[in-house]
């Protein structure tokens, strides 16, 4: 299963791709499309990503967390146009209990966010449309 | 003769809106360097000129510095502020 995909995540698949008799604990990360950003009303968000450059990346940060701890990781990501409450990034980890489950999935996606090229732009509910840039407006969450 | 060497340039996101291109082939020569290659297209592309002085850059799929050399065949990436998530 790719990372980078057109078509609607499936948190469910990605669970079931990293589960096993040994892994008890599973830890699923759902990331959505929010209705606002910055004080703004957002309706849709259009992703793109660096193709080849994005599948190596998030296959480098899965091995890194996979040696870290016990874990299995997926991870899927969609590209394309997105409405309010679709989501755009799942993650899963499983292990033999919670605590490798949790750190290993909340490494992925902060690593995940951190350095694979993907962009995102927004169209606002006044019409409007801006690229979004996490280093200029963290600022004003 | 040989044709000139070559290395591809990709633009993305915003940064391609503000070139108006998305991927430039660009001549490469002995030294040539990441920078060297942005400022040619600073040079080539007036939309370019916006680009900051010191964007991510990336050779060949892989994370890269200004100061990297750009080789033959090679793909130099440029990429605005990275927004997955």
């Amino acid at each position: 299963m790719g990372f980078l995909s057109e078509h609607p995540l499936d948190v469910g698949a990605l669970a079931a791709a990293v589960a096993g008799p040994g892994r008890g604990g599973t830890c699923t990360f759902l990331g959505a499309v929010r209705d606002h950003h910055a004080g703004r009303g957002v309706v849709e968000l259009e992703y793109s990503a660096y193709g080849p450059m994005a599948e190596a990346t998030i296959g480098a940060i899965v091995a890194e967390a996979e040696r870290r701890w016990p874990v299995r990781v997926a991870a899927a990501h969609r590209l394309g146009r997105l409405a309010v409450g679709d989501a755009a990034v799942a993650v899963a980890a499983a292990g033999a209990h919670r605590e490798e489950a949790f750190a290993a999935c909340r490494f992925v996606i902060e690593e995940l966010k951190r350095r694979v090229p993907i962009w995102k732009r927004e169209r606002f509910a006044d019409g409007t449309e801006a690229w979004v840039d996490p280093t200029a407006v963290e600022a004003s969450r | 003769m040989d044709t000139p060497a070559r290395a591809t340039v990709l633009l993305f996101a915003r940064y391609a809106e503000l070139a108006g291109a998305d991927r430039v082939e660009v001549p490469i020569g002995p030294g040539t360097d990441v920078r060297r290659v942005l400022q040619g297209l600073r040079d080539e592309l007036p939309g370019a000129a916006a680009l900051p002085e010191a964007p991510l850059c990336a050779i060949n799929h892989q994370q890269a510095r200004l100061s990297d050399a750009v080789r033959p065949g090679d793909i130099v990436a440029f990429l605005p502020p990275l927004a997955g998530g």
